[in-house]
């Protein structure tokens, strides 16, 4: 038994490693793409030696197409892990930032931005539309955390408040829709859809702040939460003091989720089926469960990001609309493959 | 030695009172207590008391060699078996749960497979929790309630999913833990043979309150038999000198009459 573990532990090491790999390919395959017709090695050089190359490259390499596809990395791992711990502690495969209202408060918020002008933190600029979208985005995950904290509620309310805040935010926002101009509707439209294209450094290093913050915080509780798995009860009875647990886990999660939302708006789809590849592939224990859904989902948004340049030649589709183009048939096949299986 | 001391123990679930009254002991190491009663009687509950996990006036007294949080164990009646996790998995997960490093040892590893023979479910050890019986679930249940290594160890039905073959050994192993390692068991059981087979002391329990609790020989008797479960009972002696019920019928009318 003793070598058929450690076989299986050095397996899971392997698979996290593999993926690790193929980030590492969709990464530089992304930057390597763009409108901007530069051949592969012209790219890595100037990756490998700005100074090397003319102005013109190393401006579209390093400030245009690594923050990007940095931003693909960092938001898919961030959503993945938010949706992964969200699916944890509310013992629900179905709940992710998407399914509970989180990206739709921030759609809301971001609209009061686009659309009425509204800034919700005393921020300006460029600042007040991912400032509004965070601050909705959090206040809904924290309504979804009280209103679980609450007696007699269970996992199954938590979900249906959470497709009741969608139904909400999706109404205010139809709401400042029909009454915004041509040009605040066509921006409002656009955060919706979710794109990576207005990444900057300073976006992609507090996202990736928040998640370097976050995850040793996750892997700190890593038996502590697999325990949570086997239920409630079971996890008391293994002296896990779970309300605490559950507690700090949804403020943790709620900042991991809030912050890649506002900065790249709607991205569904990479909080729910991340966190399902990973456990496919290496289970439930999260020492392991935890670093792969991260990688999952860091995967899928940087393969999206490559998806979303090759569809249109010479144009960058939206990704949020090929993470769901791609993640419905996969949500599909995911329901039908897995009935009576573990979720 | 442990022991453990209840004290008009009581507990409530916010402003709902759902015990009181509770008191018996020193219960001590190496003694099985059965605690009985008609189902939501409050023999959870008092397991959930003992744990702190529910509030309630009274006192807890227990005196063992660790801190209560690893002195004592409790094995719910059941648990969630959605988890991706094997069952050997499960039980490094029990064993893991009082130590924060990720590694997992050869010696912790090699306890996890003793466990599991005793319990006769090596072959289990690869198959996933979705994948059990009721009764596999029990029984790795128990295997991850033994890993911890208990001095107090309250088990909730552990029982009630297994065959009558698999009942009968599950409690000739706990009576001969409890007997080998001085372990102090406390254990919730509907089937009262078992308990006058298997149990040294039993605490009764009906309606929140505490009927009865002593030597199970001096407490389970026909007349509270008819008291507490509303049951026409007869104790015999068997062939090995120990007593045994066979239960006549329901002393008064029948619940679906």
């Amino acid at each position: 038994m003793q070598r058929h573990y450690r076989a299986l532990v050095a397996r899971r090491l392997m698979v996290l490693f593999g993926l690790s790999a193929v980030l590492l390919v969709c990464l530089v395959c992304d930057i390597a793409l763009g409108p901007a017709s530069y051949s592969f090695g012209e790219v890595v050089s100037a990756l490998v030696r700005p100074d090397a190359v003319s102005a013109q490259l190393k401006v579209i390499v390093w400030d245009i197409r690594l923050p990007v596809a940095m931003m693909a990395v960092v938001a898919g791992a961030a959503l993945s892990v938010a949706g992964a711990q969200m699916q944890t502690i509310l013992a629900n495969p179905l709940a992710s930032p998407f399914t509970l209202g989180i990206s739709a408060a921030a759609g809301f918020g971001a609209s009061l931005a686009l659309v009425v002008g509204v800034a919700l933190v005393p921020v300006a600029g460029d600042w007040m539309v991912p400032g509004n979208a965070f601050v909705m985005a959090i206040l809904a995950a924290l309504f979804i955390h009280f209103a679980s904290t609450m007696r007699g509620v269970t996992v199954e309310t938590m979900i249906l408040l959470g497709i009741a805040l969608v139904f909400t935010f999706n109404a205010l926002m139809a709401l400042l829709q029909y009454t915004a101009s041509e040009q605040a509707l066509a921006a409002v439209v656009f955060w919706t859809m979710g794109s990576l294209t207005k990444s900057t450094w300073s976006s992609v290093g507090i996202t990736a702040a928040v998640l370097v913050v976050t995850l040793p915080l996750f892997m700190r509780h890593s038996w502590a939460l697999t325990a949570l798995r086997l239920g409630d009860d079971k996890a008391a009875s293994f002296g896990v003091n779970v309300r605490r647990l559950r507690l700090e886990t949804m403020l943790t999660v709620s900042l991991l989720a809030a912050v890649p939302v506002a900065f790249v708006g709607t991205i569904g789809f990479v909080g729910l089926v991340g966190p399902h590849i990973a456990r496919m592939l290496m289970g439930e224990d999260q020492r392991f469960f935890l670093p792969g859904a991260m990688l999952c989902g860091a995967v899928i948004l940087s393969l999206a990001s490559i998806i979303s340049k090759l569809v249109v030649p010479g144009a960058v589709l939206p990704i949020g609309i090929i993470t769901a183009l791609v993640g419905v048939p996969f949500f599909f096949s995911l329901i039908f493959t897995s009935r009576g299986r573990s979720w | 030695m442990v022991s453990l001391s209840l004290d008009e123990v009581g507990a409530a679930y916010g402003r709902r009172r759902v015990l009181s009254g509770v008191s018996v002991g020193p219960l001590r190491g190496g003694e099985v207590t059965a605690v009985i009663g008609p189902n939501a009687a409050g023999k959870s509950t008092l397991f959930k008391r003992i744990l702190g996990h529910v509030a309630g006036d009274g006192h807890v007294r227990l005196e063992a060699v660790r801190p209560p949080r690893d002195a004592i164990v409790y094995m719910p009646q059941d648990f969630s078996a959605k988890a991706a996790l094997s069952v050997y998995e499960s039980i490094i997960l029990a064993a893991k749960q009082n130590d924060s490093g990720w590694h997992v040892s050869d010696a912790k590893l090699m306890r996890v497979e003793n466990i599991m023979a005793s319990l006769r479910i090596s072959e289990l050890a690869f198959r996933g929790l979705g994948e059990l019986s009721g009764g596999q679930r029990q029984l790795v249940s128990i295997a991850q309630a033994l890993v911890r290594d208990p001095e107090v160890l309250l088990m909730d039905e552990p029982t009630s999913a297994l065959d009558l073959s698999r009942q009968v050994e599950v409690l000739a192993h706990m009576h001969h833990l409890a007997k080998s390692k001085e372990l102090l068991v406390l254990i919730a059981l509907h089937d009262l043979n078992h308990v006058l087979r298997y149990c040294d002391q039993v605490i009764v329990i009906a309606d929140g309150t505490m009927v009865a609790a002593g030597p199970v020989e001096k407490v389970v008797t026909e007349e509270l038999l008819s008291r507490v479960y509303g049951v026409r009972a007869r104790l015999e002696i068997c062939s090995e000198k120990r007593p045994f019920l066979i239960i006549d019928g329901l002393s008064g009318p029948s619940p679906s009459a």
